[in-house]
């Protein structure tokens, strides 16, 4: 009883300053991979982008942070280490003038596999697994899609499965969203000031696309929705769950 | 103008060149960019600090465009070079968009819409209303930028050229291909002849398209007749346009632009040639050759570039067009198999339509008459005629080009999207790993080939 009405009081806190966690996630995965699980050693990462996108009132701001970019380019290589992956950074901050490989390879692939992407449906497996019952995504339990037929890319880029040593090349990217204080003038007001301050106002995107140079499929493409700011602090866990749901 | 503007101007620009730069859509060291760069020298032989200040780029873009992103550095758009028809119209891009820089127009366009998101902020007026103001800034700008490219470009080259070049511009839908084009040259092979059903579609198709062309125009000939009416009904009751500088490009159908209507571009210009004496230039201060040259590489990156941004349609289109132009052509052959297994499996998924416009891209009757054959292929029992034909299409250029790695791989591909053959493309594999071992798609065969094991 006294446990019932302790978890009651404590609701409102909870809802309160449960604007600080929470998030979706959209994971689809290619019926193939569970073949190429054992086989994911090594990833090179295209060139990962870390862009920022202020709401303003009447305005979006776009920003670049070179410093954030490359946070998260050295991050991701870290946590890679930790799953056991090898990552492979191609990071556009830090090109050299004879850079050619960036421009004849890494790029194209990228835009290869952007194109893909934003012009292929996917057919879904018809297999119900127990990630197929939920309704509901959460990033605590995904929804997990099959494909039974993957968005392909050109057999072009296969070459660089043996230039690179591994067919796996990866497209990823934080987007960090800060929305506008709906209660700015609230600081007037005490109690209100207060909600203003508890109020959330930032989302993070997260997307990571893994391509098979050598069989042309996209693998494994995921989406996460958190609503919180993009702390360094925030996203590596994200890295961290990614990278272990790639080999799960 | 206030430093903390100009110093916000310029991290958005230094933000925009890097992005650019990093795409991959920039020629480097290339002979188009170097061509272009000579046309700058000379145009600027009398300023050699302002040539110096000049970085010009041709990009990889299929558009007809050309942009100055505002601290030097001028864009030449492939679709662009690709399309002139010759030294002095590219000089006259060339000269507008030096015009632009000199003008510090892409500045004057961020404060512009500084000054706007203010107005919205603190004014009555409603976002239209803001929007078509920023329109008619920049059709101001733009119109500037005509009149100076035009005086710097007029002492070296023919000056009826800009205006060639402007009309070409109205056309930019149109392309130089040949209205018509025979796809059974293509398409038809002798050990596997295809029915007389593709020769019926064609003739149908050409007779369908001219039908819709002569609806078409008697529509467009009808409402001309009816606009001249309506001009001469408005003149009479002294309702004529406003010349006030506000509405300098009038307030017409042209308000929601961020160009002006070409006519009066074309006006203005004619304006300013009547001051102007012939002095019987040429229209190649360089050269006649390395402008053929760099036109004809353009129009192959075109069609290429065209298939790199998945517009299957239309780089199917341009290298059919290309290749009947020149049958040698191993790359235009390339490029056309390319498109046709792209539009095959993205026909299989359902999705054909995304690669593969209708008439809004090219208004040319001949890419009405290949929409349409596709189309009625298409939709012949799920699209297996489709990859019929387009497999006879790969086998006969593979057979034609023996040392085309994509055109035998495709070949490949596209025989592995037919439901019974599986055992044809293996074997297709099997001789592109034997031909090439070390091939860009070996590793692609090597696994088809194990994966089937």
């Amino acid at each position: 009883m006294v446990n019932s009405f302790l978890k009651i009081c404590a609701l409102p806190i909870l809802f309160a300053f449960g604007a600080c966690g929470g998030g979706l996630m959209l994971l689809e995965k290619n019926q193939q991979l569970d073949n190429h699980k054992e086989s994911i050693k090594k990833i090179v990462s295209l060139s990962p982008e870390f862009s920022k996108y202020k709401i303003g009132r009447e305005e979006l701001t776009i920003s670049h942070s070179e410093k954030f970019g490359k946070r998260l380019s050295h991050n991701i290589k870290k946590i890679g280490k930790k799953t056991g992956l090898e990552i492979v950074i191609f990071d556009d901050h830090e090109l050299s003038a004879g850079d050619v490989d960036y421009f004849n390879d890494i790029i194209r692939l990228k835009n290869a596999i952007r194109s893909a992407i934003s012009l292929q449906s996917v057919v879904e497996s018809k297999q119900k697994g127990k990630f197929f019952k939920r309704r509901f995504s959460t990033i605590a339990k995904p929804k997990v899609v099959v494909w039974e037929e993957a968005p392909v890319i050109s057999s072009e880029f296969s070459y660089m499965a043996e230039k690179y040593g591994t067919p796996y090349f990866s497209v990823q990217g934080v987007i960090a969203l800060k929305y506008p204080n709906s209660l700015a003038i609230s600081w007037l007001i005490p109690p209100l000031g207060l909600l203003s301050e508890m109020q959330n106002r930032h989302a993070t995107y997260y997307y990571n696309i893994v391509v098979n140079v050598e069989t042309t499929e996209v693998i494994y493409r995921e989406f996460r929705i958190m609503y919180n700011n993009a702390r360094q602090s925030n996203i590596d866990p994200i890295i961290y769950d990614s990278f272990k749901m790639l080999r799960k | 103008m206030s430093d903390s503007e100009r110093k916000a101007f310029e991290m958005q620009l230094r933000y925009s060149l890097n992005s650019v730069m990093k795409s991959g859509e920039i020629y480097f060291n290339d002979e188009m960019s170097s061509y272009i760069n000579e046309i700058v020298a000379f145009l600027l032989k009398s300023d050699p600090v302002l040539r110096d200040n000049l970085h010009v780029y041709a990009t990889r873009y299929p558009v007809v465009n050309a942009r100055s992103m505002g601290e030097g550095t001028l864009l030449i758009d492939i679709g662009l070079i690709a399309r002139v028809e010759n030294e002095a119209q590219l000089a006259f891009v060339i000269a507008h968009e030096i015009a632009h820089y000199l003008r510090d127009h892409s500045f004057e366009k961020f404060k512009k819409n500084q000054d706007i998101r203010n107005d919205l902020a603190n004014s009555r007026e409603s976002e239209s209303e803001l929007f078509i103001k920023l329109m008619r800034h920049s059709r101001k700008a733009e119109l500037q930028a005509d009149k100076e490219g035009f005086l710097m470009m007029a002492p070296s080259y023919p000056p009826h050229q800009a205006l060639a070049m402007l009309a070409l511009l109205e056309q930019s839908d149109r392309n130089h291909f040949a209205d018509s084009l025979n796809y059974l040259n293509f398409f038809n092979s002798t050990d596997n002849p295809l029915d007389s059903m593709y020769s019926r579609l064609m003739k149908k198709s050409t007779k369908d398209y001219q039908a819709i062309e002569e609806k078409k125009k008697g529509k467009a000939e009808e409402k001309k007749d009816k606009d001249k009416g309506k001009d001469k009904d408005n003149k009479k009751e002294g309702r004529q346009e406003n010349d006030s500088e506000e509405g300098e490009d009038g307030e017409d159908d042209d308000e929601l632009e961020t160009h002006p209507d070409i006519d009066k571009r074309i006006k203005q210009l004619t304006k300013e040639m009547v001051t102007l004496i012939d002095t019987g230039v040429s229209l190649y201060a360089i050269s006649s050759e390395k402008f053929d040259k760099i036109r004809r590489i353009a129009r192959f990156e075109h069609a290429l570039m065209l298939s790199e941004n998945g517009a299957y349609g239309q780089s199917l289109y341009e290298s059919l067009q290309l290749l009947d132009e020149e049958p040698k052509n191993q790359f235009a052959a390339e490029i056309a198999g390319k498109s046709l297994f792209w539009l095959c499996l993205f026909n299989k998924k359902g999705d054909i339509g995304e690669v593969f416009t209708e008439r809004s891209a090219v208004k040319q009757a001949s890419y009405d008459q290949l929409h349409f054959l596709i189309s009625k292929l298409k939709n012949t029992d799920d699209g297996k005629e489709l990859v019929k034909v387009s497999a006879l299409f790969l086998k006969k250029y593979s057979a034609q080009f023996p040392g085309s790695e994509d055109l035998l791989i495709h070949y490949g591909r596209i025989t592995g999207l037919r439901a019974d053959g599986k055992e044809e493309s293996r074997s297709i594999y099997r001789s592109y790993l034997e031909k090439f071992p070390k091939g860009i798609h070996a590793n692609f065969a090597s696994k088809q080939l194990s994966n089937g094991e």
